[in-house]
């Protein structure tokens, strides 16, 4: 026993976290990903490789749901480590060795297995209740609708499917058939992508029809949007500049360059660059602790190399999930999206703050343009942020350049990269479909309020 | 040159390949703690040991209506394969089994990776390792016939199917100074049947890791420890087509195939950190349109060569 109790903590003690974020959760994912990054533990793809599942912030029903069906597809020992939406760095990294500790003390762990929430394929959801793909909408509003009748878990986070009261077996719906591009009569799954994905947008939830791994119909179904945590982290400078309290152009600059990296780092995992994915996750980390911006810049110019010259790369990427310049404006799509697609639109041109300002304009508006356009705002805002002096940034006609867009007047930046996202993705395979959902990176914590209209569907 | 080993090395053979692996492992721990900015310390390079250990004491794990059998059968054979496929791989002088028809040996067995990972993906019932287990048929389509190509012109420079013999042809100049097409092909068929690097996506992040998504436990040890043994296997199997095997001044031969491999091994690891992803669609059409022709453009040359200096 005392051998099997050492083993165990020996084979354990760099536990494998899988994390789940829920919308507003930002910071709090931040933290638990630099505390595994310096303690080396793993960041895993799926409940089946993890030991501790982390929930970032995130509260309410229909959350606690995705919880429970995450939690039956970890493999005992484990342990749930759920942490609130303001934890510290200092917080998590506590917490982390706790959990820990506490999985090898009680390897059944601390969560009930609820019966609702079986453990299905990671992946695999369906159920019988039969709503076509139109009619109904899950998680509108309040609560979380009715489809959580018992029996339709499944590990991925994601939920039922609209079965249309198919045949059965041992629980799976299977598949039914229908008319692909060419006319062919092939196999159609429906199949859920998110909530609780690694480097996905917290709180996003689409539903698929998959033929293969093709995406014929793609629609929107975000979580009910009345749980999200109050203002995002990514959005707070220029919230609080419109809110009346001075905030520095350099301070501004910093936190765009932060929250920049964060997503090309999620972009460049799903692209497969796993070093520099490293990279760009401690370089966040390093302006997030207020590290020299000149350190960062030194670190970041070799990765911004490789990334505008890697031919592979942009060969594997061109020409994916085109947004041009009219269909973004159409969509209400502002920011790096739009400059991406050849726009020179930026409001800090308007600022008197920002004397001199050029915007940096990509063309294409595809993944490639998307990625080259972070890359050039993140050098654009570390040089502004290492330069410019502490003058506070002042509002254009009570609107800011936050870093997916235009707030302050009219919708959220995010409304619109979201809603663009069933005409782009419709038709794409499933590794292209992440690739584009990366590339816009919506941050639904900015969404209060909002609900996918029945016209935005593929 | 290359003898028959004693019949024990049968048991070695595990053991020897089983090192490589484990050395890919450990050298692939360092870049992730070097991309990191950890310290390289002792702990960092036992991570695979200790990943290891951790995967035989943590549960394992099935889903609704799995079809078992052929799930578990795919994960074994993996190892089955990379293991019975290295029996014509010399270490040195000795071989545990250098067959007339040896090349040809090496390419059939790990052509049967297109079944194991294509059960991997279908015993689960789950769609991202289904989509995952198909992505790696058709990634198959894209790298077998190049693959397979540069295998045979390797053979017909030597004039021989046996693997001593093709060492013993490149006692002047190694193939993979006068082929480099044939050398690079190799190399990107080795990283794309071994799914690694750019050629990851059956495994890759955006199915929450593919064929791979459902295994725990122990399931999921055999899986990854068979992923290892089959890069282990094509970059070992590197050494005796192109390398001249264990030729080398002042070391003995079995030290120069050690080094040769370790080089190999470390230039297909380091690939993993250093390409993106390859798109499925555009290398297919790559692999096909552009890769293809050229390999056969080689394989003319050479025939040529041979004539000629027959003749």
């Amino acid at each position: 026993v005392e051998l099997t109790g050492r083993l165990r903590r020996f084979a354990l003690a760099r536990a494998h976290l899988f994390l789940v974020e829920a919308p507003g959760g930002v910071r709090t994912r931040l933290a638990a990903e630099r505390a595994a990054r310096e303690r080396g533990w793993p960041l895993v793809d799926s409940p089946a490789d993890a030991d501790v599942l982390v929930v970032c912030g995130g509260e309410g029903a229909a959350f606690d749901e995705v919880v429970d069906q995450v939690w039956a597809a970890v493999p005992a020992p484990r342990w749930l480590l759920r942490l609130a939406p303001d934890a510290g760095v200092d917080q998590v990294g506590q917490a982390l060795p706790d959990a820990r500790d506490a999985m090898l003390e009680r390897p059944g762990g601390n969560h009930p297995q609820l019966a609702h929430a079986l453990a299905r394929p990671a992946a695999h959801h369906a159920n019988g209740d039969d709503h076509p793909h139109s009619g109904h909408r899950h998680g509108d509003g309040n609560g979380h609708g009715d489809v959580h009748s018992p029996g339709d878990g499944e590990g991925e986070g994601g939920h039922a499917v609209h079965g249309g009261g198919m045949e059965m077996l041992g629980g799976l719906t299977v598949a039914e058939r229908a008319a692909d591009r060419d006319g062919l009569q092939l196999d159609v799954l429906h199949v859920p992508l998110g909530p609780a994905l690694p480097d996905w947008p917290a709180g996003l939830r689409l539903r698929l029809a998959l033929q293969g791994d093709v995406a014929q119909q793609v629609e929107l179904d975000p979580l009910p949007s009345g749980e999200w945590a109050s203002p995002t982290f990514w959005d707070r400078p220029w919230l609080e500049s419109l809110a009346g309290k001075p905030v520095s152009v350099r301070d501004a600059e910093r936190h765009r360059a932060t929250a920049h990296l964060d997503s090309l780092a999620r972009l460049l995992r799903l692209a497969g660059l796993a070093g520099d994915v490293r990279r760009c996750r401690r370089l966040r980390d390093d302006l997030l602790d207020g590290t020299a911006v000149g350190q960062v810049q030194r670190g970041f110019a070799p990765v911004a190399g490789r990334l505008r010259h890697s031919r592979l790369l942009h060969w594997s990427l061109d020409g994916i999930g085109v947004l041009d310049a009219g269909a973004a404006r159409q969509l209400g799509v502002t920011g790096p999206a739009l400059r991406a697609a050849g726009a020179d639109e930026d409001l800090r041109r308007g600022d008197p703050a920002y004397p001199g300002f050029t915007p940096v304009v990509g063309h294409g508006g595809d993944v490639t343009a998307r990625l080259l356009q972070w890359v050039g705002e993140i050098e654009a805002s570390l040089a502004m942020g290492a330069t410019s002096a502490s003058q506070a940034m002042r509002p254009v006609e009570g609107r800011h350049e936050s870093p997916r867009g235009v707030i302050g007047a009219g919708r959220a930046p995010s409304v619109g990269l979201l809603e663009a996202l069933p005409r782009l993705l419709t038709g794409l395979d499933l590794a292209m479909v992440r690739l584009v959902v990366a590339s816009l990176d919506p941050d639904l914590a900015e969404l209060q309020g909002w609900r996918p209209l029945e016209a935005a569907h593929g | 040159m290359v003898e028959r080993a004693p019949l024990w090395s049968v048991l070695a053979l595990p053991a020897v390949l089983g090192a490589f692996a484990l050395a890919g492992a450990m050298l692939d721990a360092t870049f992730a703690a070097r991309a990191d900015g950890r310290r390289l310390t002792l702990a960092e390079l036992g991570a695979p040991l200790r990943g290891a250990a951790r995967l035989l004491v943590t549960q394992r794990r099935t889903t609704l209506a799995p079809d078992a059998v052929l799930w578990r059968l795919g994960g074994g054979a993996v190892v089955v394969v990379a293991l019975l496929a290295s029996a014509v791989t010399p270490l040195g002088r000795w071989s545990v089994s250098d067959l007339g028809i040896g090349v040809v040996w090496w390419t059939a067995l790990l052509a049967l990776l297109w079944v194991a990972v294509w059960l991997l993906g279908w015993g689960p019932s789950s769609p991202y390792a289904l989509v995952s287990g198909y992505r790696f048929v058709a990634q198959a389509l894209a790298y077998e016939m190049p693959l397979a190509i540069t295998v045979i012109t390797v053979a017909v420079a030597a004039g021989t199917l046996r693997v001593g013999g093709i060492i013993a042809g490149q006692a002047h100049l190694w193939y993979g100074v006068w082929m480099p097409l044939a050398l690079f092909d190799y190399l990107v068929g080795a990283l794309a049947l071994a799914f690694w690097g750019p050629f990851r996506a059956p495994v890759a992040a955006d199915t929450a890791g593919g064929v791979q998504a459902e295994l725990a436990g122990v399931d999921r040890l055999v899986f990854l420890v068979g992923r290892y043994l089959v890069l282990a296997a094509a970059a070992a199997f590197t050494v005796p087509l192109f390398l001249g095997g264990g030729a080398g001044p002042l070391l003995p031969d079995w030290a120069w195939t050690v080094l040769k491999t370790l080089v190999v091994l470390g230039v297909l690891v380091a690939a993993r950190w250093r390409l993106p992803l390859v798109r499925m669609d555009r290398f297919e059409e790559w692999s096909w349109i552009v890769l293809l022709p050229l390999t056969l453009a080689q394989l003319f040359v050479v025939c040529v060569v041979v004539l000629v200096a027959a003749a």
